[in-house]
């Protein structure tokens, strides 16, 4: 094949990249005119599109994450469902149930009926309030996306991305997530308190006749192109093995593990963990324009990806230690190499 | 995918690395240069203080193994094509760019090629040599360099002039003057030694002086004594070599040379013919012609000094027994520190095997301890022929006889100098002088801390009255 034959074969997938890259940048900046102050938030729930993961919420009341989640269902294109959890709340009233219901010449028939799990963009709103029995559920179309009724399995649709949110500090009458749960989201985000600009910015923006509606500037199907070509950026094995060396570090049991994490890490990051941080560090190259992963990008995603699936012990918490922090040790002490 | 992409970012990789492995072998050649150098130097320090030449040998050998260990070491250890990409990725922060597109090649994905693409576009920004730049690297290197080569330079020219300073002064100076030295100057000698070996606690010095004052003896009998001349010049090598080493602080083989002498100047010819004669006399030659003047400066010869043989013990056999010139030429002091375990065993034996002839006791001004003999001193043991001291084993002596009844047990520690040479006995004791014993004092309290023992050690003898002796008298079972 000549140089130009191969690049008039290239043209077409270059611009398909190409433009893949110049709408997840629109999109972003979209999302960004419409939430103030919370791009972190929006870099990594773009992160967690992209990577075709579900993404954990975790923000005090009124900091904006419905609104996030709204936002970016609208200007993604997709279709919205929201899912209020309740104590009461049954499996049947997110996956669906089969009704009776008369076709056209009368007679009884029995049809599924798709609860809001069927949506592409489901918002799963304070999950921890509902029962394990309904989250778990939720947590096995989250992993399986299928939905089972009356033994038949219904393929959920494709994107299927849950945003599930729950608050740090109303625990009382809450169902906390266990950790064999909590590891199928693929990242934590928490939403921090915007500063004072950033507040004078949501009270300018939010408290006017006139509020600002994100346009959609993505389509289903750009999601799934975007979504191909993250799992496409090439990682050097300098950076897999770093986060080999990371996840390894986590571990209390490890033959090798610091005396920190065999007092305080009750048990460490699974193979999972590893999976999101490196699958999270590629989608964030490529929504940063850039064709392979770093080692900035593992660092970026280290706390969304792993904060969540490492339990510490009593005495961790006892003494104040955080695991974010312990994270962050860990990654300047066996990653940044 | 072109090959163009491939071929230019991995070219620049390629020239980088070039470039990269060039100069770690430069350095690393001039490291093991250095290291080379510093070994050599190490063994020649060491040949300087007196170890043997086969420690420069050893050194030089051992500098040439590690030289290679540095080297090789460094061989094994270069980057190869990836480690310049991420060595590259880190310099220039791309973001693992370069490392990432070579091992992504080949690749079939659009992202991989746009990522070759990149990485292309990249690497043709890198400046190789603005980012390696080994300008400090080799100024590192060389400044390590100067100092290895000043270092063995230095101790290549503190050799020669320690050298040139045994070799050449002894034998323009200190040799010169054993020629024409008097008897007298010997005897001078050799009290300057055995002073400094007193104060010293220096045996090796000790002996010496008692070589120096046999050789005053042996010259004060017959000056023109080849034999006698001959022991001369090796006690003066000995002494310059012992300076030379830092064995002893003084150059005294310098202070002979230069010692004034009116025969030396007077007798310029005499010197002259007296070297002569004793060069004659070496080689076989007859010495008539000079016996005239041999007697001439045998008449000036006056034992103004004790004889060396009245004080200390020799356990050498005497001089006669052993032919005089092999004696004298033979003849070399060893410190007992620079003897091996056997050979100070067996200097010990036969320093113990032969009864001590002589021996000097205590100072006459002995006050110690609460005995009849306190203040009396004692008798001086040195010719007393009632007392008599026994060898106990190779280090320990009883002195017995006549002394009163307390008598006195002295231990005399008899690690003496020894002398080695071929056929004859290897050890020789020195004389032992008793050093003068340490005054007991009776010092008065401080004032500070008279108030405070005189509450608890009484009677007070300090304090004026009765009043100032206790103020608080001592309760037993608390206040009534």
């Amino acid at each position: 094949m000549t140089r130009t034959d191969a690049a008039t074969s290239e043209t077409p997938d270059r611009s398909d990249l190409d433009s893949t890259l110049a709408t997840l940048a629109l999109a972003r900046a979209q999302l960004g005119r419409v939430v103030v102050g919370q791009d972190p938030a929006i870099e990594q729930l773009f992160t967690g599109l992209l990577s075709a993961g579900h993404v954990l919420i975790e923000g005090a009341p009124g900091l904006g994450k419905t609104l996030l989640v709204r936002s970016l269902a609208s200007v993604c294109g997709l279709g919205f469902s929201r899912i209020q959890f309740t104590p009461d709340l049954m499996p049947a009233d997110i996956t669906g149930a089969v009704v009776l219901s008369y076709d056209d010449t009368g007679h009884p028939r029995p049809r599924f009926q798709p609860g809001p799990i069927f949506g592409q963009l489901v918002l799963a709103d304070e999950i921890n309030r509902a029962t394990p029995k309904t989250q778990s559920a939720l947590l096995e179309a989250m992993q399986e996306k299928t939905v089972t009724v009356a033994g038949e399995a219904h393929r959920l649709g494709e994107p299927f991305f849950v945003l599930a949110t729950q608050n740090p500090y109303e625990m009382e009458g809450t169902y906390v997530l266990p950790e064999a749960q909590i590891d199928r989201f693929l990242f934590k985000v928490t939403i921090t308190y915007p500063d004072a600009v950033m507040l004078d910015a949501i009270l300018d923006q939010t408290t006017t006749s006139t509020i600002e509606l994100p346009e959609p500037v993505m389509s289903p199907q750009s999601i799934l192109d975007a979504q191909r070509h993250a799992r496409e950026v090439p990682v050097s094995s300098d950076v897999r093995g770093a986060v080999v060396r990371l996840v390894l570090s986590t571990l209390p049991d490890a033959k090798d593990a610091s005396e920190k994490v065999r007092r305080f890490v009750r048990f460490g990051v699974s193979p999972r963990g590893g999976q999101a941080l490196l699958l999270g560090a590629k989608a964030r190259a490529l929504l940063d324009g850039r064709f392979n992963a770093s080692i900035d990008d593992v660092e970026a995603m280290l706390l969304p990806a792993l904060r969540h699936r490492m339990s510490l012990t009593y005495e961790a918490v006892v003494d104040g230690v955080d695991a974010e922090d312990l994270l962050r040790e860990l990654f300047e002490a066996h990653a940044r190499t | 995918m072109s090959d163009h992409t491939e071929r230019a970012t991995v070219l620049v990789l390629r020239r980088i690395r070039r470039k990269l492995v060039v100069g770690l072998l430069a350095r690393a050649a001039a490291w093991a240069l250095v290291v080379f150098i510093a070994c050599l130097a190490g063994g020649t320090i060491a040949s300087i203080a007196g170890a043997s030449a086969g420690w420069v040998v050893a050194s030089a050998g051992a500098g040439i193994l590690l030289a290679l260990g540095v080297f090789l070491q460094q061989v094994r250890t270069l980057p190869t094509l990836f480690e310049t990409a991420r060595l590259v990725d880190h310099r220039f922060a791309l973001k693992n760019r370069l490392s990432a597109a070579l091992e992504a090649w080949p690749t079939s994905s659009v992202v991989g090629r746009a990522l070759q693409r990149d990485a292309d576009r990249h690497a043709e920004t890198v400046d190789a040599r603005a980012a390696f730049d080994w300008s400090r690297s080799a100024l590192r290197v060389g400044v390590a360099l100067v100092i290895a080569v000043s270092a063995y330079a230095g101790g290549l020219i503190t050799l020669n002039l320690v050298g040139s300073r045994s070799d050449t002064a002894v034998a323009d100076a200190s040799l010169a003057a054993v020629d024409t030295s008097r008897p007298e100057e010997v005897a001078e000698l050799a009290d300057e030694l055995r002073l400094e070996g007193t104060r010293d606690g220096d045996d090796y010095l000790k002996a010496l002086a008692d070589e120096a004052d046999e050789v005053a003896q042996s010259l004060s009998a017959e000056p023109r004594s080849p034999a006698a001349r001959e022991r001369l010049r090796q006690l003066v090598r000995n002494l310059d070599s012992a300076y030379a080493s830092g064995a002893i602080s003084r150059d005294f083989a310098a202070t002979l040379a230069a010692r004034p002498s009116e025969v030396n100047s007077d007798a310029t010819t005499d010197s002259a013919s007296t070297a002569a004669a004793n060069r004659a006399e070496d080689e076989g030659s007859d010495t008539t012609a000079s016996s005239a003047s041999s007697e001439a400066d045998g008449s000036d010869v006056e034992a103004s000094r004790p004889q060396a043989g009245q004080i200390g013990f020799d356990m050498q056999p005497s001089a006669s027994d052993a032919p005089p010139a092999r004696q004298a030429a033979d003849r070399e002091f060893v410190h007992p520190e620079a003897l091996s375990g056997e050979d100070a065993r067996e200097a010990l034996r036969q320093a113990g095997a032969a009864p001590p002839q002589n021996l000097v006791g205590a100072a006459e001004q002995s006050s110690a301890g609460d005995s009849r003999l306190a203040g009396e001193g004692t008798s001086e043991l040195n010719g007393d022929a009632d007392t008599t001291a026994e060898a106990l084993g190779s280090n320990a002596m009883e002195l017995s006889g006549k002394l009163r009844d307390e008598g006195r047990h002295i231990e005399i520690d008899v690690t003496g100098n020894v002398g080695t040479g071929p056929g004859e006995p290897r050890a020789s004791v020195s004389s032992w002088r008793a050093a003068t014993e340490a005054a007991v004092e009776n010092r008065p309290l401080g004032a500070w801390y008279r108030p405070i023992a005189s509450r608890y050690f009484l009677p007070d003898q300090d304090l004026p009255g009765p009043s100032s002796r206790r103020s608080t008298p001592m309760m037993l079972g608390g206040p009534s």
